[in-house]
C-alpha cells in the first residue's frame, strides 16, 4: 500500500468517526473515554500490539491500519510490527507478547473456543487482575474496530437522515 | 451448559455484578448505560439483536435473560428459537435485516456486502443503524466474560431484564430483583 492510500484511508476513517459522532454523540464520547481507560488499565504496549492484530484480522490484510479512533499514540518497535502477521515464529515478540496475541486472535475469531491453556499462558507472567484488565480492554478496542467497519460498510456514515 | 469453570476468581459479591469495579469497568458500564438511555428502537428488535449476540458468543448469562418489554410485545420461546435459523424463519423482514447486520458486525464486519448495505439503509435510518451498532457493542461485552468463563448466571432458568431511568440493568428473578 502506498503512502497515498494510507493517507486516503486515514482521511476516510476520520470522516467515518465524525459521522458516527454526529449520529450518536453521547455514545461516541463515552466510547472515547472507555478507550482511554482501556489503555490506562491494560499493558499499553501489549494492547497496542493486539489493536494492530485485530485490524489485520478484521480487515484481512497484514498492511491494515486500525481505526484512528483507538489510536492512543503507543509506539512499538518496527521489528514487532513487521513480525505481527507471523508472530508465532517470530523472535521479535516475547513469550508474554505471544500469549497476548494468541488470546487476542481467538477472541476475534471465536471467543467461546478460548481454552484454559490460552488464559493460563497469560497467567505465567500476569496476575488475575492484569488478565481481566487485558481481556476487558481487548473487548473495547476490538468492538470499536468492528463498530467502525460495520458503520462504514453499512453506508450509515454518508447521510444523516 | 455448566461444564465451564471460571478461569480467574469471580468478582466479589457472588457474580451478580459481574464486574470488579475497576476504572475500566466503570467506563464500560457507563457505555452500556449510555447505549440504553439513547435507545429509541422497539424492544422486540433490541431483544432479537441481543439474543443473537448471546448465541454467537455462547454467553450463558445473556441466554438466560429476556427483556421484559420485549416479552410484553410478543417475544416467546418459539420466536427465540427462530432467531437461531432466522433466514428460513417467518420473522419479520426488518428483524431479519437487523440480524444480518448483527451477524456481519460480530462476524466479519469488513465484508459487509453491497446487498446488505442496501437492505439496511432501506429499513433503518442512519441514526437507527448507529443505535443498533452501539447496542451490538454493549451486548458483546459478554465476550470478555466468556473468554474468562465468568458468565455463569447466579440463578436457575430464565430471568427478566429491564433498564431503569439512567440505563442501569435491572434483573428480575423468580426470587425478586437483583
Amino acid at each position: 500500500m502506498g503512502s497515498g492510500s494510507v493517507e486516503r484511508n486515514g482521511a476516510a476513517a476520520g470522516e467515518a468517526a465524525e459521522a458516527i459522532r454526529a449520529l450518536h454523540e453521547t455514545g461516541f464520547a463515552q466510547l472515547e473515554r472507555t478507550i482511554d481507560a482501556a489503555f490506562a488499565e491494560a499493558d499499553p504496549e501489549c494492547l497496542e500490539l493486539c489493536r494492530r492484530r485485530v485490524a489485520q484480522l478484521l480487515r484481512g490484510s497484514a498492511e491494515a491500519t486500525p481505526t484512528s479512533l483507538t489510536d492512543r499514540g503507543i509506539v512499538l518497535p518496527a521489528g514487532k510490527l513487521a513480525a505481527l502477521d507471523r508472530w508465532e515464529d517470530s523472535t521479535d515478540l516475547s513469550a508474554d507478547e505471544k500469549a497476548h496475541v494468541a488470546l487476542c486472535e481467538q477472541f476475534v475469531t471465536s471467543v467461546s473456543h478460548i481454552s484454559d491453556s490460552e488464559v493460563q499462558a497469560l497467567r505465567a507472567t500476569r496476575t488475575e487482575q492484569e488478565v481481566y484488565a487485558f481481556v476487558s480492554a481487548l473487548y473495547v478496542i476490538e468492538l470499536a474496530e468492528r463498530l467502525m467497519l460495520a458503520m462504514t460498510g453499512a453506508g450509515a456514515t454518508g447521510g444523516h437522515r | 451448559m455448566n461444564e465451564y469453570q471460571p478461569r480467574i476468581a469471580p468478582p466479589p459479591g457472588g457474580g451478580e455484578g459481574m464486574f470488579y469495579d475497576t476504572p475500566l469497568d466503570f467506563e464500560i458500564e457507563e457505555l452500556a448505560r449510555v447505549a440504553m438511555r439513547a435507545m429509541r428502537l422497539d424492544p422486540l428488535l433490541t431483544e432479537v439483536v441481543r439474543l443473537r449476540c448471546a448465541e454467537y458468543h455462547d454467553c450463558r448469562i445473556c441466554s438466560s435473560l429476556r427483556i421484559v418489554s420485549a416479552v410484553a410485545e410478543g417475544l416467546d420461546e418459539e420466536m427465540r428459537q427462530k432467531i437461531c435459523d432466522y433466514e428460513s424463519s417467518d420473522l419479520d423482514e426488518r428483524l431479519k435485516v437487523a440480524l444480518r447486520f448483527t451477524d456481519a458486525m460480530i462476524g466479519d464486519p469488513g465484508s459487509l456486502s453491497e446487498d446488505l448495505r442496501r437492505e439496511v439503509n432501506a429499513h433503518f435510518s442512519a441514526r437507527e443503524i448507529a443505535e443498533i451498532a452501539f447496542n451490538i457493542m454493549k451486548w458483546s461485552f459478554q465476550k470478555a466474560l466468556v473468554a474468562l468463563r465468568l458468565e455463569q448466571p447466579p440463578w436457575d432458568g430464565l430471568a427478566g431484564l429491564s433498564f431503569d431511568g439512567v440505563g442501569e440493568t435491572v434483573i428480575t428473578t423468580a426470587a425478586g430483583v437483583s
